[in-house]
């Protein structure tokens, strides 16, 4: 049903954990769909120095959300942005159509770690000026 | 004919072999809810099919700890019914007043003619390091079980 590529993340999952003083979090999805996923990322110069995951879900959930964070590590938050769903599925050599849609929110995750990031930093800004 | 014999076969045994087999099953659901924190049998302890052991874990998803079950070579089923054509939760078990959630978190073993006591003896003991994995990845785990 999955491919070698989502076993793979699935077994041995990247950047999986929690960072304490992250810069942006993003949660999306709720367990009572079955899959939920927070993306925690610190970034350095417009870039994502560093991101994590923690992931209640099923396989394809556990695998996008670890393949996410390689897609997004050390990228701009400009193409960080550009990451969608299809890159991810992509990246992991396709994912089973049911999965397309329910377990594959890894990118909308970081998308909205992303723009948390966005909204904390000009409020910072803010009150600088 | 085959199936008439295999009827007749299977009556004359259906007493000594459910015996068997609920003698397993309770053994496996005693040793998964005793060897697990926050694990549950589904439904009624005693009034139940005697191959069937039905438990769910908290926190966590059935499909990722049945994918993991299967890389260590046990098939079982999961009440979240993720590899077939719905991912909704058995409706059994929301009948039963579980929360979507706990639903889940649901697995399903059935124990048949030919499993052995080794065989439950075995899912006992990978079982605590396959939830405890996947625990660790899950954001609903309670601070008190991540270490």
């Amino acid at each position: 049903m999955y491919t070698e590529k989502v076993m793979e993340h699935f077994r041995n999952p990247r950047n999986m954990g929690e960072i304490p003083d992250a810069d942006g979090i993003g949660t999306v999805g709720n367990p009572v769909c079955g899959d939920m996923m927070t993306i925690y990322i610190k970034v350095k110069d417009n870039r994502i120095n560093d991101i994590k995951f923690k992931t209640f879900g099923c396989g394809a959930a556990i695998a996008t959300s670890s393949m996410v964070t390689e897609l997004a590590k050390g990228k701009t938050l400009e193409e960080a942005l550009k990451i969608t769903r299809g890159d991810v599925a992509n990246a992991l050599e396709g994912l089973p159509p049911i999965k397309m849609h329910c377990s594959n929110l890894a990118a909308d995750a970081l998308h909205v770690a992303i723009e948390d990031y966005y909204k904390k930093h000009k409020a910072e800004k803010g009150v600088k000026t | 004919m085959g199936f008439g014999k295999a009827a007749e076969i299977a009556q004359k045994e259906m007493p000594t072999e459910s015996e068997r087999l609920k003698k397993l099953r309770d053994k496996l659901v005693k040793g998964l809810v005793d060897s697990v924190p926050y694990s549950f049998l589904n439904g009624h302890p005693t009034k139940r099919l005697p191959d069937n052991a039905a438990v769910r874990f908290s926190f966590i998803e059935g499909e990722s700890i049945l994918l993991s079950l299967d890389m260590m070579g046990v098939a079982a089923s999961s009440g979240s019914a993720c590899t077939a054509k719905t991912l909704e939760p058995s409706h059994v078990l929301l009948a039963i007043g579980l929360k979507h959630e706990e639903a889940h978190g649901s697995v399903l073993f059935t124990l048949g003619r030919q499993n052995i006591e080794e065989e439950v003896d075995y899912v006992i003991d990978i079982i605590p390091d396959i939830v405890k994995r996947l625990r660790k990845m899950s954001p609903l785990t309670p601070k008190e079980l991540r270490a």
